[in-house]
């Protein structure tokens, strides 16, 4: 089995569409449920910070979307390459449906972490690596978007997005590793795999609900557009 | 190496005969670089302060105006379809493009930096680093227009589209040509050098990917 016939079969539209009529909905429920149990640990049940008071909050909101934004970009990333090499509709669909997604996943994080920043840092923004970084991942975001939509030949506009996505990849390390290369403003990660977190559990449990909780959001709102991009009429393949 | 030498030579006699119609992007940046000054409130402190950046803000703005046409007109015009056809890696297609580029646009552009710098109260060796980063910094900068350019080819608004791409993708050149020219971070000319060596190649083999698929 070559690789291409190996990710025809997995990226299969009507696979897809299979999955998408038994899923759609416990994805729906789980992603109420999270929402519901996120926002209330991260409003009431929580301690608030010793130093940041209740500001604090805001991250629950800032770090999730942060996550989302950059795994949302890397995965548009993958899915282009995985088109390009292999000219699979449903990489380029999903791209498609996801974009818009991440970039409002962006811009939420660039607005909630400029919220947090003023009483805290005392100012809505800083020249800093990270939040640059950040930023430039917005703008290809919207790069990716006017690619979308630029060019009277769909197929044409599916390619040079891809190109776009790809290219941009490289920002993604960039935005994951800034507060560790550059020590300018933005605090490091408290948050890193199989090393102890430096976060109290207090904290770190809401933070990890509203994490599932923007995951299983995003998940279910791209099913959803790449539902409705491979039935319409006028996408259909 | 015959095409390669006549897609330069090509791109030459056009803009010859046009009467050096490209030199209008130099006029762009000059008149960028005047507006400047007069748009802030003219504090002598403050032109030194400002006029590396807004020559290198300067730079890529008339040089994205240059780019917009780079491979739309020969696209128009059909000679791009024989360049791509002719007995040549596209990869040299595009290096030749942005070899006349740099030689009708970005070096005639370098040679008016020192009078630019003149309005700002640079001083010298400022000057002469922001030439020396501009050069240095000016094949990876050329490779990222290629790329804006390749990829905004036959789009609605490409111009938009162009510099919507384009732009974010020279952040890190601009940050680190800027910070060079200032002298403010002693390693900006070796992290240049690096920019280069990594971005350089896989940018242009991107844009002739790019261009061979709309042409094949």
């Amino acid at each position: 089995m070559t690789v291409s016939s190996f990710f025809h079969s997995l990226f299969r539209p009507a696979t897809f569409l299979r999955l998408y009529r038994h899923g759609a909905t416990p994805l729906l429920i789980v992603t109420i449920a999270l929402w519901c149990v996120g926002a209330w640990m991260a409003l009431w049940s929580s301690p608030p910070d010793y130093q940041q008071g209740s500001l604090v909050r805001i991250m629950y909101i800032h770090v999730p979307s942060a996550w989302m934004a950059l795994l949302i970009y890397s995965l548009i990333g993958g899915a282009s390459i995985i088109f390009l090499a292999n000219r699979l509709p449903l990489a380029h669909i999903f791209a498609r449906a996801a974009s818009p997604v991440g970039a409002a996943f962006a811009l939420i994080t660039l607005i909630t972490g400029s919220l947090w920043g003023k009483p805290t840092w005392g100012t809505y923004w800083v020249w800093d690596a990270r939040l640059t970084s950040a930023l430039i991942l917005f703008f290809f975001y919207m790069g990716h978007y006017a690619l979308l939509h630029g060019f009277a030949s769909d197929e044409l506009a599916a390619r040079r997005a891809s190109w776009l996505a790809i290219a941009g990849l490289i920002n993604v390390p960039i935005v994951k590793f800034s507060v560790d290369w550059w020590h300018t403003l933005h605090q490091p990660a408290s948050l890193v795999p199989f090393v102890r977190s430096a976060i109290h559990p207090d904290l770190l449990t809401p933070l990890l609900v509203m994490a599932c909780a923007a995951a299983s959001y995003a998940a279910l709102v791209i099913a959803w557009r790449m539902n409705h991009l491979l039935t319409s009429k006028q996408n259909a393949p | 190496m015959r095409p390669f030498i006549a897609i330069i030579r090509h791109d030459w006699l056009v803009a010859r005969a046009r009467g050096f119609s490209s030199l209008l992007s130099l006029m762009f940046f000059i008149t960028i670089a005047a507006l400047f000054p007069l748009s802030s409130d003219l504090n002598p402190q403050l032109l030194p302060k400002m006029g590396v950046s807004v020559l290198w803000m300067a730079m890529l703005l008339s040089l994205l105006l240059a780019s917009d046409r780079l491979f739309a007109e020969p696209a128009r015009h059909g000679t791009l379809d024989l360049w791509l056809k002719a007995d040549i890696l596209t990869e040299f297609v595009i290096v030749a493009k942005l070899i006349a580029l740099f030689v009708l646009h970005l070096a005639p552009l370098l040679l008016t930096v020192p009078l630019v710098a003149l309005w700002y109260h640079l001083p010298v060796p400022i000057i002469g680093n922001t030439m020396a980063a501009l050069l240095l910094t000016s094949p990876t900068l050329l490779a990222v227009v290629a790329f804006g350019a390749c990829l905004s080819l036959h789009a609605r608004r490409s111009a938009a589209i162009n510099a919507l791409i384009t732009l974010p993708l020279t952040s890190p050149l601009i940050i680190f040509g800027a910070s060079s020219s200032m002298n403010v971070q002693h390693d900006g000319f070796l992290w240049l050098t690096v920019l280069l060596c990594l971005l350089l190649a896989p940018l242009i083999w991107m844009s002739a990917r790019i261009l061979e698929d709309h042409h094949q």
